[in-house]
This record gives C-alpha cells, structure tokens and sequence, in this order.
C-alpha cells in the first residue's frame, strides 16, 4: 500500500489526530475568517469616539474581557490567529525550501560544493536555535517579517542535514544509477528520481515544524523582540498583559492558552502524519 | 578512539570561530549603537568621537574582530561598555547559577520522563498510555513562559509557598548541591536558596521531560517485545523485575544519549525561564546584553554557550564512539 493511500485510511486516523485535525480546522478558520468575525475593532484608532473601559474581566459582551486600553480581548485573540499562523506556515515553508535546496543539491553533489554547506550547516547548529533566533531577530527592525526571517534562517540547517542523509543513501540506489546510465540530465535526476522519495520525509517534517515554529514566534515575541506592542500577535499580548497580570490576568491567559491548544492541535496532527508515513523518523521528530 | 577523540576536538575551533563572526557580525547589523544608549542623544559630536575612539569602536570591523579574538586567546572577554565590569567575570559569577537550573531541571525531566514513558509503554494502549501521551504533547505545546507563570501564579501567588521571583543568592558557590555552599570559607548549610530553584527548574524541565517520554515509550515497547523479555518472563519472574531489571537498562541506552544533547539545548531554553523569573543566569545576561548593544557581554555569553552546547553534543558522541566501534569508522568516511 503506498504511503499516501495510508495516510487516509480511516482505521489509521486515531482519535487523538481526529482531536488535532478539528483543532487545526478551527484555528485556519478563525485565521482566515477571524477579522471579520471579530466583534469590536483591535487598534486604536477606530477607538477614540467608542472607548470600552479597561481591564473589565469577562462578560457577555467581552468574552474574554477587555486589555488595558479597553480592547476586547476576543477580538484581538481573533485576530492573533491570522499573526501566528502566517508566520508558523510561511517560516516552516521557507526554512524547508532552504533546507531542500541545500540538503539535495549537496547530498547530490558531494565534494567541495557539500563540504562547504556542511561546515555552514555546523555553525548554525552550534548555536542553540533559540539564542540564535534572538541574534537575528534583534538585529533587524522589530516586526512581523523579523521574527519570519529570524525563524527561517535558524531552523532550515537542521533539514538540510537531515534531506542530505536521505539523499547520500538514494543517490546510490539502483534506480538512480540506472537513470545516470541512460543519460538522465543532473536536474532531472534530481527532480525526477530523488525529490519523489522525499516527499513523506518532507510531509512529515512540515506537520512536525509548524507547532514548533509557531511557539518560537510566541517566544520571541514575549522577550520583546518581535512586533510592536499594539500587534495583535499571542506573544505579544502575553508579554504586555504580565504588565497587568495581578488585576487582569485574562489579558494574557487567554492569547497564552491559544497558543498552547494551536500548538497542541498541530502537535497532533503531525505525530498523526508522522504514523502513519513514517514510523523511522518517531524518535528523530 | 583517542584518534578519534582529538580530530573531533579540533573540528570544533573553526565551528567556534564561525560561532564568533557571525554574532559579531549580527551584533553589528542591530539598529541603534551602543554610544546613543552611553551617552543619550544630547551629546556633542566630540563626546562620541572620543568616547568611540576610547571603546575601540572607530577601528574596521576586521580589525575589532581580530583584536577581541587575540584579547579571548589571552583569556581577556573585555568590559561591559555601560559599567565598564570584566565580561569574564560576571559571567563565571553567572554560570554557577545557569549549570545548576539547567541540572535541577534535566534531572526533574529525567525522573518524569522516564517514569512516564515505562508507564506509557507497560500498559500501552490503555488509559495511563494516553494520558502520558497527551500530557507529554502537551508539555511539548506549552510555551515555556505560560508554564512559567502559571507555576508562579499557582505557588507563588496563590499559595505562597516558594518565592515568586529571584535566585536566593547568598551562600550558594560553584557547589551544585543545594543547601551546601561556603560563607567565609568554611562549608554551611543553608536551604534558602532552594526554594527560588523549584519552580524554574520545573519549568525548565517540562519541555524535556515530554521528549524523553515519548523516546523512552517507543524505545521499551520495543525491548518489552524481544526475545530475552519473554525468556526472562519464562523463568517466571515478576513482571515488576522484568520491566525495571531487564528492559529498563536495555531501553536507557538511547534515552541517555537525549539526555546529553538535551542539556546543551536547555541553556538555551534558560533566556526564557531566567527572564521570567529574573533569575540572575547567563540567559538573562544575554538578553541584558542584546537589548543594550553591549557587543563584548553578548560575544562572551554566546561563546560560552555554544562552546557547552558543543561539548555537550561532543561528549555524547565520543560516549557513543567508545560503545559502538562502527560509530568511529563511520565518522572517518
């Protein structure tokens, strides 16, 4: 059976990975729909003629309460939604670009050219990723692509490694060997014969990255070194809600529990994956 | 192996010396500089040519690069800019405090992991199996700072059982044990400072402690499958002897392998911890040092961090090296 009928077999899909996978829906949902479906506005500009009074704990007409400058928290956690899964997927997707590219054409290639994106590969990787991530991120501009480009530049190291591993072995299996023989082009051999054995690993890793990439976006932002304060962004609300913590811990329970079950779902969902395509990588993930 | 041993070693100093250039590198890239928060924006264009001249700073980068690596090899970490403190200095004050969280927490999540995994393996499928399960991706979901607080709300704030905040520092010396440190040099009990260990170690623990019992489930249910488990429940033995004397050890190997690496990983998870419970580590030097531009504190603590990350992964190696011979003839391919 191949790996993708697998995938899809419902016997497989346990009911922890069916808890993720509703979880993972509802987050997409209030992503794409958040904004609208929001209730009161998030900034302050659209404040100053209807200003909520600040810090009231939860009600029917503030769920989650309001912030300490009279926002619903609701909203904003709506909102966040939209923030952390933009930046989980985008920087997930593009560490894994990074990561593929150097990881097949090195793999491939071997020589110098590999030795070179090895020893680059082991810099990265001697620095814990947080730490590093916190270099990048303070030493460009505050902000949403910040903590994206931080995140990408930190994690593809470890995917390159891990796709090169793969590609050492392929390269010299039989199919591959065979389409060399018959005057297949490197690019095709790569694209053709290489990357199509990849594409479980690949899954696999992407279900596994984003629950983590999304927490370090949290992280980053609670040290105060992603978006600014009045963003809408989980980690953003958790840092200045502690400000307020003592009279109005709902400012930064609830963004904080967003994140927890968001990551939990994703978490799940990708051990689900993981399963069902690829039993050798349990303990790698 | 001891062949084995020294290559290793020597490849770690160009990875150490990339370490280096490229936080220089990223220090320099960081908007604002380090003379506007010295002196403020009301200074005179004299003032900050001189004070720039003084710290060194007027020099090209190449040169600034080449005289902080010949000042490290003389064991020199240079001068806080702001207070003009030995960067060298502060942080070995530091270090003690950073090696001991970073221990008390990797023992916390040694003892639960492993705990939990057994658990979760020997009655695999079953309720105690799902709820490590879950519990285990949730301590993977949660972030550090949330756990962080919420310990502190729970037992700091609601109960009043531990300090909310702080390190306790007053006898503590490079002793990891706690209780036990020096006051006027004579040896002295004293368990205050154990009390503001609790909860970051815990804290610090948890993500720890849910990877280990995820590996350490996976591993036993496969030892609790092989031959010498049903031999050994053949000889009619408990089932308490066969898990904890027989699959057990055999399970461990790989677990103590993730205990290693993992201890690398955690220093860098004690930025987040140290930071909320302003614990006075390493991490929290860093961050001080990234927010203030103070290029020497965050060269030196990174330095020193990746250089225990390094060993840390090293040494779990060369242990791997010396139990499994094929290790070695692989690593020289």
């Amino acid at each position: 059976m191949s790996a993708w009928l697998r995938l899809f077999m419902p016997r497989r899909i346990g009911w922890l990975t069916g808890a993720g996978t509703v979880g993972c829906c509802l987050v997409l949902a209030a992503a794409v729909l958040g904004p609208s479906l929001a209730p009161h506005p998030v900034q302050l500009v659209h404040m100053l003629e209807n200003v909520d009074p600040p810090k009231q704990p939860p009600s029917l007409t503030h769920p989650f309460g309001t912030d300490w400058h009279g926002l619903d928290v609701f909203s904003k956690v709506l909102w966040g939604a939209r923030y952390s899964l933009t930046v989980g997927l985008a920087s997930t997707a593009v560490s894994m670009l990074i990561g593929l590219f150097v990881g097949l054409t090195s793999g491939y290639f071997g020589g110098f050219y590999d030795g070179l994106w090895m020893r680059l590969v082991d810099v990265v990787l001697a620095f814990p990723s947080l730490l590093l991530a916190i270099l990048i991120a303070a030493s460009l501009e505050p902000g949403l692509l910040t903590i994206f480009l931080a995140l990408s530049m930190v994690s593809w190291a470890q995917i390159a490694r891990l796709i090169r591993s793969l590609v050492l072995s392929l390269r010299e299996q039989e199919f591959v060997v065979a389409a060399v023989a018959l005057g297949a082009s490197h690019c095709r051999v790569i694209l053709a014969h290489i990357l199509p054995n990849l594409l479980p690993t690949l899954v696999v890793i992407f279900s596994t990255r984003i629950g983590v990439m999304i927490l370090s976006e949290a992280s980053l932002n609670f040290l105060g070194l992603g978006a600014p304060s009045e963003a809408p962004s989980w980690g953003v609300m958790v840092f200045f809600g502690m400000d307020h913590f003592n009279e109005a811990a709902w400012c930064s329970v609830f963004p904080a529990t967003a994140i927890a079950l968001t990551v939990f779902s994703f978490n799940l969902v990708g051990d689900g994956v993981r399963d069902a395509l690829d039993p050798r990588l349990k303990d790698a993930a | 192996m001891i062949i084995y041993s020294i290559r290793r070693v020597a490849g770690l100093v160009p990875i150490l010396l990339g370490v280096l250039l490229v936080t220089f590198l990223l220090m320099q890239a960081i908007p604002g500089n380090p003379i506007d928060r010295l002196v403020g924006q009301a200074a005179t264009a004299d003032e900050r040519a001189r004070l720039r001249h003084n710290l060194g700073l007027d020099r090209p980068l190449a040169v600034q690069f080449g005289i902080y690596l010949s000042n490290l090899a003389r064991g020199d970490l240079g001068q806080s800019f702001a207070s003009r403190e030995d960067v060298g200095r502060e942080m070995l004050s530091r270090l003690p405090n950073t090696v001991r969280l970073g221990v008390y927490a990797m023992v916390i999540a040694s003892l639960l992991g492993v705990l939990g995994g057994v658990v979760s393996a020997v009655w695999a499928g079953g309720a105690p199996d799902h709820l490590v399960r879950v519990l285990s991706v949730f301590g993977l979901s949660t972030p550090i700072f949330w756990f962080g607080l919420l310990l502190m709300l729970l037992f700091a704030r609601c109960l009043e059982w531990l300090p909310p905040s702080g390190d306790g520092q007053s006898t503590f010396s490079l002793i990891l044990l706690p209780g036990l440190g020096f006051k006027n040099g004579w040896p002295h009990l004293d368990f205050s400072g154990f009390a503001y260990l609790v909860l970051p170690a815990l804290t610090l623990g948890v993500r720890p402690a849910a990877f280990i019992s995820r590996v350490m489930r996976s591993q036993m249910l496969e030892v609790l499958s092989s031959d010498f488990i049903r031999t050994a429940r053949a000889k009619g033995l408990s089932e308490w002897a066969v898990v904890f004397r027989h699959a057990l050890a055999n399970a461990m190997i790989p677990v103590v392998t993730l205990i290693g690496v993992d201890l690398g990983s955690l220093l860098a998870g004690s930025v987040i911890t140290e930071t909320v419970f302003s614990y006075r580590g390493l991490g929290m030097y860093t961050l001080e040092g990234i927010k203030n531009r103070e290029y020497p504190i965050v060269l030196g603590t990174v330095l020193l961090t990746s250089v225990m990350f390094v060993l840390a992964n090293l040494a779990v190696d060369l242990a791997c090296a010396w139990l499994d011979p094929r290790l070695r003839v692989e690593g020289r391919s």
